[in-house]
């Protein structure tokens, strides 16, 4: 608009043009024409001029009157000098699944929506709307101004609740971009507010008063008035299962499968118990009274039998309550017919100590089956076959199998490993540590060599560690009296991710823990943290072999392997290698779930049918023999199943997908921690005016003066003109 | 409102013979008066009667008073020299939009009417034109057949050359030896001091001068509004001007020269007539005869 101001030449061009365009003459009174110009000819030059400046002032200044009317008015006229000068509105929905509380049609989430229409409805002629929701992220649903009312309504129609944490930092982050976004590109929306309309529950705002959160919102205060609407209710009464664990650590068929279930109430005098029901696949199997305790976790245990090996959906389910959301809790859990474990030694032997801590009964019907081997064969087995790997007195690992092993753990593969004395620690210090840029090491230990000889016991400290869980209240058990002469020195990094279960007295780690992750770079500033198996390191062999050789004769390093401590240990160890299978068919909301496609596929596409039935095709990708398949549009709750599309193919449940519970504690924040600007209140709405919008604080509008220049200068303008066509006449 | 004798109306006559007749008898028409009592045989003084004197011219009264005789003798003899000086140079082309006549076109009118006037009653009438010199000479005469001559001359003048009015009177006042009226038509735009320097030559030579300045209105009043390109006449160099910023100026220059002109005719006993080229010709010439009536009264 204000190349409008160009007109300001105008003047200039049509004075040229006018001494372009003249009439010719023929003139005899030349001698007093020229007489006449030459004593006048400096003082109407400088008429001339100052004519020529003011005309060119008048239009320079209409040019910004217009730009700046455009600029605030909107449409033009209508908001010509008033308070309804164009303002961008950014609309905040708080979508958490906290806002799902209420009755059908009265939800949080639809008085907010209300709040937003009636917002959207006294705007004025001209005014901007962008719209952004508050959930695990802040998502822009109209990201750009929209200046037509129908449509930021019907976007808003269709927000609906995201189950998970509102993330208030992101949200503020998002409304500052947009703001400054939309003064950079907008600049006829000159004046800016913000709405928010939230429930103020404590998990999304306690964080309010944050640094960065007040640094964001002092440049948001900047551009912007920031109101905030409470849409929550001070008494709320809401029943939720918070978390529910698979307490068995590997189902096989026609065993017990026990399952915890987390449960609270906020609200125990209204709603004192719930019934809570156990579907397996969708069939009721097991039903129970819980009784709450006000804003007490209350814990129940739940059994079942799995009679069929595969996957199976596992439902935890109670009445419907005013916040449906957290009623429900899914559990995918695979039931095989016999646990596969593989144990490798350089000397196959030493194995059955192992082997029988492994599978005690070492019979067909054994829910574990295990499998002992040289480890020189690692290089021709297929691990992914097998639910666990133990490695007892490897000496080296070369990199190749180094290799493996990573792979292998990766997908969620157990690695146990038990260090005698053939072990070479710079083998393993090389085999454990970081593979290729991008990859974990295996577990953030070093292997620093045998011990010295000297009598040691074992340390479990508090018994923080679940493997030590067999032996919690059991002083007899065994573990304190593991003799231990010898034993293989490991240092845990100050930074390593590796914890350490049980200690020597000497405060040397007897068994280290770790979960190993990848981290993947997939934009620019995120990093995708994938979980992969458990790695177990025992400081001690597994077998009586290891001798400290500097004694003659050689003494064993312990006897730990024919100990009582040594089956439980072992048992531990096994359900926490494979208790990363567990977890990897059970996520949170957007977490990617891998899948491996088994037996013959027909095609490598698959197909993923999601809780609400809508389905969506695959490509399955081939590496190491096998078709794997990633998914990664897990917004819903519930049970995800994939079907080959080959014929007859049956539906499988492949994973569940949880929400994070957090929201389900409807407690409201402590205003004391909510910045004064982003506290509820009716700062947005004006009483005097019976609760009409209260007008947003006007900018200044250039236009003004701008046009009462041009009127002066159009005063002058004929003035002089006046006064100089007088002068000459 | 237009006359029969306005020079829109005659503008459409062809021919200068015609017009001037139409003037004249315009005037006659209009006029209870002589339009020529203005002039007249003039005394001279007397002289002692010798034989063979005309007796028509004895002064019968001054014999009955005192018995002597004497002739009265007449300044000419004839009847009244009338010279016709009229400008002919580039500058009298000149005519704006919207008038009838270009300056010469109205100096010829005037002159031819002067002419046929002068001539009904028995005077003579000479011409002259000029621009920086004289272009053609017509001796004075009081034939029939003269006012034919003037017509033909007057209306064969073609304005073309620069104005050197004050040294060409200088050479007229030696050529007009008999002395008489001299009317100059001629916008007298050149050096008022050597235009007067000029006249005061032939007044010196004891000629009765009338001056009648002819300017175009639009010299006058300057009348244009818009830029104009002013391409000077008698070489002067073209300007471009804007007329409305410099039209106060122009007609105080103007006004200014025609003062001086006027003035120093005046103090110098010679008639100044200043006439707009719109002017209808009988309002311009009974105005002058009744100034001159008045003036030799």
């Amino acid at each position: 608009m204000l190349l409008w101001g160009l007109a300001a030449v105008a003047p200039i061009l049509i004075h040229l043009w006018n001494r372009r365009r003249y009439r010719e003459t023929d003139w005899a009174a030349m001698k007093f024409l020229l007489a006449a110009m030459k004593k006048n000819r400096r003082r109407i030059q400088v008429e001339q001029l100052l004519l020529l400046l003011v005309r060119c002032a008048i239009l320079l200044f209409f040019a910004i009157a217009l730009a700046d009317i455009s600029c605030t008015g909107g449409s033009g006229i209508s908001g010509f000098g008033g308070p309804g000068s164009a303002t961008h509105t950014v609309l905040v929905i708080d979508q958490s699944y906290s806002m799902a509380y209420g009755e059908e049609g009265q939800k949080r989430l639809d008085q907010a929506k209300d709040l937003a229409r009636r917002i959207v409805n006294e705007a004025g002629e001209g005014d901007g709307f962008t719209l952004l929701t508050m959930g695990r992220t802040a998502k822009g649903i109209i990201s750009e101004p929209a200046f037509d009312p129908n449509d930021v309504l019907r976007e808003l129609d269709q927000i609906e609740i995201d189950p998970g944490v509102a993330a208030l930092d992101l949200t503020l982050a998002e409304i500052e971009g947009t703001l400054r976004m939309a003064a950079r590109d907008f600049p006829r929306l000159r004046r800016a507010q913000v709405c928010i309309l939230t429930d103020y529950g404590d998990v999304t705002w306690k964080e309010a008063a944050s640094q960065t959160n007040e640094q964001i919102l002092e440049k948001i205060e900047e551009l912007a008035v920031v109101r905030t609407f409470d849409v929550g209710q001070p008494q709320t009464t809401n029943s939720a299962i918070i978390g529910a664990t698979q307490l068995t650590p590997y189902l096989t068929p026609d065993q017990s499968a026990r399952f915890r279930v987390d449960l609270s109430c906020d609200n125990a005098s209204e709603l004192p118990s719930q019934v809570i029901q156990m579907l397996v696949d969708g069939r009721l199997v097991s039903q129970k009274v819980v009784p709450f305790v006000d804003n007490q976790v209350v814990s129940v245990e739940m059994n079942t039998v799995f009679s069929l090996p595969g996957t199976h959906a596992v439902e935890f389910r109670l009445d419907d309550d005013l916040l449906s959301t957290d009623n429900r809790r899914y559990i995918a859990v695979e039931v095989k017919p016999q646990l596969r474990i593989l144990c490798l030694a350089d000397d196959v032997p030493s194995l059955k100590f192992l082997k029988l801590a492994l599978d005690p009964s070492d019979s067909i019907q054994s829910p574990v089956k295990v499998e002992a081997m040289s480890a020189s064969a690692l290089m021709d087995i297929d691990l992914l076959s097998y639910d666990a790997v133990y490695l007892s007195n490897v000496a080296q690992i070369a990199p190749d199998e180094a290799a493996i092993l990573r792979t292998f753990v990766q997908r969620g593969g157990g690695l146990v490993l038990f260090l005698g004395d053939r072990v070479q620690a710079s083998s393993y210090n090389a085999a454990l540590a970081k593979g290729s840029e991008g990859l974990s090491p295996l577990i953030n230990i070093k292997l620093d060599g045998p011990s010295l000889r000297g009598e040691y016991f074992l340390d479990p400290r508090q018994y923080g560690s679940p493997l030590l869980e067999p032996f919690r209240g059991q002083q007899a058990g065994g573990l304190l009296t593991t003799p231990v002469w010898n034993y293989f020195k490991v240092t845990t990094g100050e930074d390593s991710t590796a914890e350490t279960a049980l200690w020597f007295g000497n405060g040397d780690p007897a068994i280290v823990t770790s979960r190993y992750q990848t981290f993947s770079q997939e934009e620019e500033e995120s990093v995708a943290t994938r979980l992969g198996g458990n790695v177990v390191v025992f400081c001690l062999p597994a077998s009586t072999d290891s001798v400290d050789r500097s004694l003659d004769p050689p003494a064993a390093w312990t006897v730990f392997p024919t100990w009582p401590s040594f089956p439980p240990l072992v048992q531990e160890s096994l359900s926490l290698a494979v208790a990363s299978q567990f977890d990897r068919r059970n996520r949170e909301l957007g977490d990617v779930f891998e899948g491996v496609i088994e037996g013959d596929p027909g095609a490598n596409l698959i197909e993923v049918i999601l809780p609400d039935d809508q389905s969506s095709r695959i490509e399955a990708v081939a590496r190491d023999d096998r078709l794997f398949w990633a998914f990664d549009r897990t917004d819903q709750i519930g049970i995800y199943r994939s079907k080959s599309l080959a014929d007859g193919a049956r539906e499988k449940v492949e994973f569940a997908v949880n929400a994070d519970t957090r929201e389900s504690d409807l407690s409201r924040v402590a205003m004391d921690n909510v910045p004064p600007s982003l506290q509820p209140g009716d700062r947005g709405f004006d009483p005097a005016s019976g609760g009409q919008m209260a007008a947003v604080p006007a900018a200044v509008e250039l236009f003004r003066y701008a046009l009462v220049l041009v009127m002066g200068l159009l005063f002058l303008e004929s003035f002089l003109a006046f006064r100089f066509g007088a002068a000459a006449r | 409102m237009s006359t029969l004798l306005d020079p829109q109306t005659l503008a459409n006559v062809q021919g200068l013979r015609l017009r001037a007749k139409h003037i004249v008898e315009g005037l006659i028409a209009g006029s209870h008066r002589s339009p020529h009592r203005g002039f007249s045989i003039e005394f001279a003084e007397h002289r002692d009667y010798a034989p063979g004197d005309d007796l028509r011219y004895l002064d019968w009264k001054v014999l009955g008073r005192t018995d002597k005789y004497y002739i009265k003798q007449f300044e000419d003899e004839t009847n009244l020299i009338c010279n016709l000086v009229v400008d002919v140079s580039e500058s009298m082309r000149y005519k704006s939009a919207g008038n009838a006549m270009s300056k010469l076109e109205y100096a010829q009118c005037i002159g031819a009417t002067l002419a046929w006037l002068i001539l009904q009653q028995q005077d003579a009438v000479g011409l002259v034109t000029f621009d920086e010199q004289v272009r053609s000479l017509v001796p004075p005469s009081g034939s029939p057949v003269q006012l034919q001559q003037v017509i033909d001359v007057l209306q064969s003048a073609e304005s073309k050359e620069k104005t050197q009015i004050g040294p060409l009177l200088h050479e007229l006042s030696g050529r007009l030896s008999r002395r008489g009226l001299v009317i100059v038509l001629s916008d007298f735009f050149d050096d008022v001091d050597s235009i007067m320097a000029g006249l005061k030559h032939l007044r010196f030579r004891k000629h009765d001068i009338i001056l009648m300045q002819i300017l175009d209105p639009a010299e006058l009043d300057f009348p244009f509004d818009r830029p104009t390109m002013f391409n000077g006449l008698e070489a002067f160099p073209e300007l471009l001007a804007d007329p409305i910023s410099v039209r106060k100026a122009y007609r105080e220059e103007i006004e200014a020269f025609v003062n001086d002109l006027r003035s120093q005719s005046l103090a110098n006993q010679m008639d100044f007539v200043q006439i707009r080229s719109d002017q209808p010709f009988d309002a311009v010439l009974r105005n002058f005869f009744n100034h001159r009536n008045a003036r030799l009264v």
